[in-house]
């Protein structure tokens, strides 16, 4: 579990990236921040293992505190976080020896990492490419590569940070692919992201708005609001857009249609009425 | 094209070479460069070129690979040659005019620095041809940690050396795309003279060198995000153990060092230049 309590962020003596932000992630949430560039939703993340350490108020992590240094490390092991650039956070030449570079760090028995190296990248499918160099690797593998060496420190949670930014349809598509199955088997996740769709995957929706909290919600109640959404400069999914349309129009479609598939239901239903 | 690019110079087969330990084989190199300084005299290279070519014939490094590791020395080689020919008096005269002077002893040593330099780099290349970069990280670390007593910093050397091999195709792949976009905005990089081309670099290299400062922002995030804290305790997922390799390879390293010092003891004649 993840309390952060009033937490204000600015860089330097600058104004506020964030400012009192209160939010409660339980565990095995599937929790998604959205929010235009610039709303703080980054800035949040970074919060969440103990790489920004707020400005004022406090961040806990399991009852840790995030400012307290001799907690660091087991917060970190405890909160894995997945980049945007995949690039950027491979440190080793060879695949399986990146995964273990978490479980080196942490000083775990090196019969046991191998255990963890092996275990990770299966979760991920990237066995076959073990003995690759990394540049080697498309980004939707780079990214896998990259998920695999935060499992292999055993996280309870996961933060995506942007993950899927850079990513061709087919990378994004593994790499949700993986998420859900990380949620399925009891993970926490955390997901940042500015995608609409991929929202749809979380059970609970964090709207941020010129660092602050302005929506908090399921998908169900955040896509009720379209309207303040897009004055906030997001979107809606396209089968939420059509959806709001038809109800203009007179259709009854319930609120709890989000996707494509339960919207053609729900016309053709009244169709064959 | 430039993905494809290999790093060092690592020519992968399996081989006893290859399986040495890479500690064992930097102190070998080292003690090997030792070696061949040790040699006076022409007729002292005989041990160490049936040396050389006994561990390249074992490492299974193809000749033609391991004398491509000699083609950037040419030019060096040709001017020590050279050098060597005409600078050196000594021995009788051959030739002369003006005052170029062309002399027996000459010609022995334009011939003898050749070859040291020759066994110097083959016996170099065949460590980096036989061991991939990060083995050699690897036991460069290992190597100098003792030396951590007195706050040599052995693992971070090892570190910034990983991270350096790590992202030269990277880069190289970002200074490609840098060039592309350039070329299509109008940019001339390969015509010109040489002052030209030069300063059309420059719109290619202060991207780049932003772009890795911003890349080594992120790293660092992302390393610590993965617990890294320095060297302590940390633990190897690779374990070096000394194998029965490694304790002959030594042996033959010692051999060698004792016939080179004790040949020119036993025949003087072999160690003088004539």
């Amino acid at each position: 579990m993840i309390e952060l309590i009033s937490v204000s962020y600015g860089y330097n003596d600058s104004e506020d990236v964030i400012s009192d932000i209160s939010l409660t992630i339980n565990d095995g949430e599937f929790l998604a921040i959205v929010g235009h560039n610039g709303s703080g939703k980054s800035t949040v993340a970074k919060h969440l293992n103990g790489l920004l350490l707020p400005r004022s108020g406090q961040v806990y992590v399991n009852g840790l505190l995030t400012s307290d240094e001799e907690s660091i490390l087991t917060i970190r092991q405890n909160v894995g976080m997945v980049f945007q650039n995949p690039d950027n956070q491979i440190v080793t030449t060879v695949v399986e020896e990146d995964v273990g570079f978490g479980p080196e760090n942490l000083g775990i028995e090196t019969p046991k990492i191998w255990e963890r190296v092996d275990e990770a990248l299966e979760l991920v499918g990237m066995t076959e490419f073990r003995k690759r160099a990394p540049h080697m690797l498309s980004g939707g593998q780079k990214q896998r590569l990259a998920i695999a060496g935060v499992l292999a420190m055993h996280p309870s949670i996961i933060v995506f940070d942007e993950a899927t930014a850079m990513l061709d349809p087919k990378g994004r598509e593994d790499v949700i692919a993986i998420m859900k199955d990380l949620h399925a088997a009891g993970k926490t996740i955390v997901m940042i992201t500015q995608h609409m769709e991929e929202v749809l995957l979380s059970d609970r929706v964090i709207v941020m708005n010129a660092g602050r909290i302005a929506m908090d919600g399921t998908p169900t109640q955040i896509f009720e609001n379209a309207d303040k959404l897009r004055s906030m400069g997001l979107d809606v999914p396209l089968p939420v857009a059509i959806r709001d349309k038809l109800n203009a129009s007179g259709m009854n479609i319930p609120a709890s249609v989000l996707t494509l598939d339960s919207l053609a239901d729900e016309i053709e239903k009244r169709l064959s009425r | 094209m430039l993905k494809d690019i290999t790093l060092g110079q690592y020519y992968p087969a399996e081989s006893c070479i290859h399986r040495l330990d890479p500690r064992i084989k930097l102190l070998a190199m080292t003690l090997y460069i030792v070696i061949v300084f040790l040699a006076q005299s022409l007729y002292m290279f005989i041990p160490l070129a049936a040396f050389v070519t006994a561990a390249i014939l074992l490492s299974k490094v193809p000749i033609s690979y391991m004398l491509k590791s000699l083609k950037p020395l040419k030019w060096i080689l040709v001017f020590m040659f050279l050098l060597n020919l005409f600078l050196t008096k000594s021995g009788t005269e051959i030739l002369s005019f003006w005052i170029i002077k062309l002399t027996t002893g000459g010609i022995y040593k334009a011939f003898f620095i050749s070859i040291r330099l020759v066994f110097l780099v083959l016996g170099t290349s065949l460590l980096t041809l036989t061991t991939t970069p990060i083995l050699l990280t690897d036991g460069i670390e290992r190597i100098f940690s003792p030396l951590k007593v007195i706050k040599f910093p052995a693992h971070e050397l090892a570190m910034i050396m990983t991270i350096a091999l790590r992202f030269v195709p990277t880069l190289l792949e970002e200074a490609d795309k840098i060039m592309k976009a350039q070329i299509s905005r109008g940019a001339q990089i390969d015509t010109g003279s040489v002052f030209k081309r030069v300063k059309a670099m420059i719109p290619i290299l202060i991207p780049l060198l932003v772009g890795s400062f911003r890349r080594a922002d992120e790293l660092a995030m992302a390393m610590e995000s993965r617990c890294y804290h320095g060297g302590e305790g940390r633990t190897k997922m690779r374990v070096m153990k000394l194998t029965l390799g490694d304790g002959i390879c030594t042996l033959i390293m010692i051999s060698l060092l004792a016939i080179m010092i004790i040949l020119p003891q036993i025949f003087p004649m072999l160690a003088i230049m004539p």
